[in-house]
């Protein structure tokens, strides 16, 4: 199975399975999410594995685009597209804060619109949507909030001193001035369950912004091509499982499709989900991405 | 040597073996990216959308790069070559060596040594995106081409002349102007050059060391590929970065000419250097020193520290999976073998090249083809052969990849070997092939016992030499290697993007033994050379 870098589950759970199917599983982590798909489009018809996990929403209509995908939909599916990706777990990519940064004086912000006030020029830092899913994912929700608007209001962002970086792990683990990391910056691009790990001693030291929430679906698929096509459903009816569904959030931070799987407690108090999530439908995230990103690459990167 | 039809006849041979690697994995390659520039659409479905102005961004980025590398290399690397080449002194041939030493280190070594420099030592570096780590990286490596092409000409100044100059009253800076600039004047424009040339195809420092925020061409044509999937855009700006090397080369090769008469002499008598010298020699070397030695020991140290302070963890943990994919061991074994195979046939074809050359002047224009692939940089190789092979063939699976890796890292060391190899050739005496031929002796026997014996250690020095540019490459590696079984270079750039200190310190220990493998290559194929010229 090809995954994304950040894949990982449980020995246990994976060594459970193994032993009941009697299918020995690989797990190649071939990048982050848009290298996955890319991966998947340059090797369709030959493909590196026999099954996917990682796909998100933003990058599924390409990888079905290329003909990569075979024909297959979990039977246990809640959710899935063009009858070749199953849902398998969702989170929000949110701005999260650091709680310390933000008192009575400097109260801490709530929306989009209020990243741009001189307060916080100079505290924000995103990543490159152009190399990470959630500045993609980001991206896509200030289109989806600003309509035609949206080129200005990153024009506006960047004029207010904004951060960028090329990945999620620059801009969290390096520029978060969360207490457990230190960097220079209090509002960071990152996930609603990001902040289950910064609680320190019983109590949270970070929060995301849940106005600034865009819904991120993760999909397992059979590759076109497969040696072993079988198993390669099996496998992906496995990720559905109770077992994998439950390991989900400890293990990648996502919260699972099943309604039967279980959630870690502190999620429930620290990682609560947004009530009115950004969403966008494939086919519209598909004809857009590559035009807002050449416009957002010039705005942002360029200083047009 | 042999009679003018079997000479002929011999030469077609060899020259057809180069001939027709080039045409197969190079030329047609081209050929294909060219037509996908021009009328191709993206392999899912897209078209190109590329601005016009964001290409003319990356080519100004590109060539302004180039420019501040090659000035940085020139105010570090010249005073270095007068502390080292004016004045005899114990210890310079050491410090010499110690400074040519980067030449030869991959570009993801060096790369990761000043992101390292950048993060535990200079954050200043980390300015204005990465800009200022990129330009010494430039500098660390091309100070090497100052020293080896300055060095010769300021170290055989007639000292004759500076002495007349003085006791006719000539002031020092009448002495710099008026006797040693003219000596090295050739030298160090052709040194510009060639820095300015490796400055603009430096694609892996930049690519890590300026993150997505400083876009050259070459990372451009990375970006295309690997975020957008637009093959079409990928080939424009690969055949943009194409022409402008080879318009640099054009004009830089002019400027390179061999000086016609010179002031220079072959045995030259240098003056020891007295305690008075030493401040210069000190204040001149210092900066090269420091540029050379700092990222190094900083990188050897980071690969030696763990979450939990001096450690050889990394080391052990190269062998070790990350519990889902390949670890850095089974990279390192994948390099080896990939860059062994790589090696053999860039020095078959090299020595084919070179015999033909040597057998047939008309064959001289394989030899002069050769050098094409690292003329127009190895991000074009690399596109050329995803586009124009790899994609193609994309149904012929893993064993394509295999096959595309070992041409890639041929073609960007062939160069290299032929300039070996040739000097070599065109050394033995051309009476000893027509005394053999006279005594009887058959071409084939000719080529066993007069040109195999004394070409042997050359050749032995061009493998070491191949060997360790294949086992660094990575500008072509990149398009092409598989991600469940990467090359050492990829793997360590692949790490690079992930979290956690971790991974940092297991980069660092793979790029330390990839330095170590490239630099034991070059060390023995420069002993075999030396021996060569005894």
């Amino acid at each position: 199975m090809l995954v994304h870098d950040s894949f990982a589950l449980p020995d246990d759970v994976i060594s459970q399975f193994e032993a009941s199917s009697g299918i020995d599983v690989t797990f190649t982590p071939v990048g982050d999410a848009g290298t996955l798909v890319n991966q998947l489009a340059l090797s369709a018809g030959a493909p590196l594995g026999d099954a996917v996990y990682g796909i998100d929403n933003t990058f599924a209509s390409r990888a079905v685009a290329s003909g990569a995908l075979a024909e297959y939909v979990s039977p246990g599916a809640t959710d899935s597209v063009s009858g070749e990706l199953t849902a398998i777990d969702y989170s929000d990519v949110c701005f999260n804060i650091d709680l310390a940064a933000f008192d009575s004086t400097l109260p801490a912000p709530v929306s989009f619109d209020d990243l741009l006030k001189p307060e916080y020029a100079g505290l924000v830092s995103v990543s490159n949507p152009t190399t990470s899913s959630p500045g993609l994912a980001l991206l896509l929700a200030t289109y989806a909030t600003y309509g035609d608007g949206w080129e200005d209001y990153w024009r506006a962002l960047r004029d207010n001193d904004l951060e960028v970086t090329a990945g999620w792990s620059d801009t969290y683990f390096v520029d978060f001035s969360a207490p457990n990391y230190g960097g220079d910056f209090p509002i960071v691009l990152s996930y609603a369950s990001s902040p289950p790990s910064e609680v320190i001693d019983g109590s949270p030291t970070t929060a995301a912004l849940l106005d600034t929430c865009f819904r991120q679906v993760e999909y397992a698929g059979v590759l076109e091509g497969a040696a072993n096509p079988t198993a390669a459903q099996a496998v992906v009816d496995w990720m559905l499982s109770d077992e994998v569904q439950s390991a989900l959030p400890d293990s990648m931070y996502v919260y699972p499709v099943s309604p039967t799987a279980s959630i870690p407690s502190e999620w429930l108090e620290y990682a609560p989900l947004s009530d009115q999530p950004i969403m966008i439908d494939p086919a519209t995230i598909d004809a857009e991405r590559d035009t807002l990103l050449r416009a957002w690459t010039e705005i942002v990167i360029d200083g047009q | 040597m042999f009679k003018n039809a079997s000479r002929g006849t011999v030469a077609a041979f060899a020259a057809a073996v180069p001939v027709a690697f080039l045409a197969v994995f190079f030329v047609w390659p081209l050929l294909v990216t060219a037509r996908s520039a021009i009328d191709g659409a993206g392999i899912a479905g897209q078209d190109t959308t590329i601005s016009v102005r964001a290409l003319g961004v990356a080519a100004i980025t590109t060539l302004g790069l180039a420019s501040a590398g090659t000035g940085l290399t020139l105010i570090i690397g010249l005073p270095a070559v007068w502390a080292l080449n004016r004045r005899r002194w114990r210890g310079s041939r050491l410090v010499a060596a110690l400074l040519t030493a980067p030449f030869v280190l991959p570009t993801v070594v060096v790369a990761l040594a000043f992101l390292t420099v950048r993060r535990d030592v200079m954050p200043f570096l980390g300015a204005w995106h990465g800009i200022p780590a990129i330009i010494a990286a430039l500098a660390f490596f091309n100070v090497a081409v100052v020293l080896r092409t300055v060095g010769p000409a300021l170290s055989s100044l007639d000292e004759r002349l500076v002495a007349a100059a003085q006791t006719l009253g000539a002031s020092p800076r009448h002495v710099t102007m008026r006797i040693i600039w003219p000596a090295v004047r050739r030298a160090v424009g052709g040194a510009s050059a060639v820095t300015f040339l490796f400055c603009s195809t430096s694609f892996g420092l930049v690519l890590v060391l300026g993150g997505t925020r400083v876009q050259t061409l070459e990372t451009a044509a990375y970006i295309e590929l690997t975020a957008f999937l637009d093959l079409r855009g990928a080939a424009i700006i690969a055949l943009i970065q194409a022409c402008l090397i080879v318009l640099v080369t054009i004009v830089t090769s002019r400027l390179t000419r061999r000086p016609v008469g010179s002031t220079t002499q072959t045995s030259p008598v240098r003056i020891a250097a007295t305690r008075k010298n030493s401040f210069g020699i000190i204040a001149g070397l210092s900066p090269a020193v420091v540029l050379v030695a700092v990222p190094m020991v900083t990188l050897v140290i980071r690969s030696l520290t763990g979450a939990h302070g001096a450690t050889f963890a990394s080391y052990r943990a190269l062998w070790q999976g990350d519990g889902a994919g390949a670890s850095l061991g089974q990279s390192i074994v994948t390099s080896l073998w990939l860059a062994v195979v790589a090696a053999v046939v860039a020095s078959t074809i090299g020595v084919c090249a070179t015999a033909a050359a040597a057998l047939d002047p008309r064959a001289r224009w394989v030899r002069a083809a050769t050098v094409g692939p690292l003329a127009v940089s190895s991000v074009v190789v690399g596109v050329a052969l995803l586009i124009g092979l790899a994609v193609p063939l994309r149904s012929w699976g893993q064993s394509t990849t295999v096959v595309l890796l070992i041409a890639a890292q041929a073609l960007v060391a062939t160069p290299l070997v032929v300039r070996v190899l040739a000097p070599a050739l065109d050394a033995i005496d051309p009476r000893q092939y027509a005394a053999a031929a006279t005594l009887g002796a058959s071409p084939f026997k000719v080529v066993v016992h007069v040109i195999a014996p004394r070409m042997r250690a050359a050749i032995t020095s061009a493998i070491g030499l191949a060997f360790a540019v294949a086992v660094g490459e990575f500008g072509a590696s990149v398009f092409l290697a598989r991600p469940g079984s990467p090359t050492l270079p990829t793997a360590i750039v692949r790490l690079l993007s992930k979290p956690g200190a971790d991974n940092i310190a297991a980069a660092s220990a793979g790029a330390v033994v990839l330095a170590l493998l490239a630099g034991t290559a070059m060390i023995v194929a420069d002993m075999t050379r030396k021996e060569v010229r005894r």
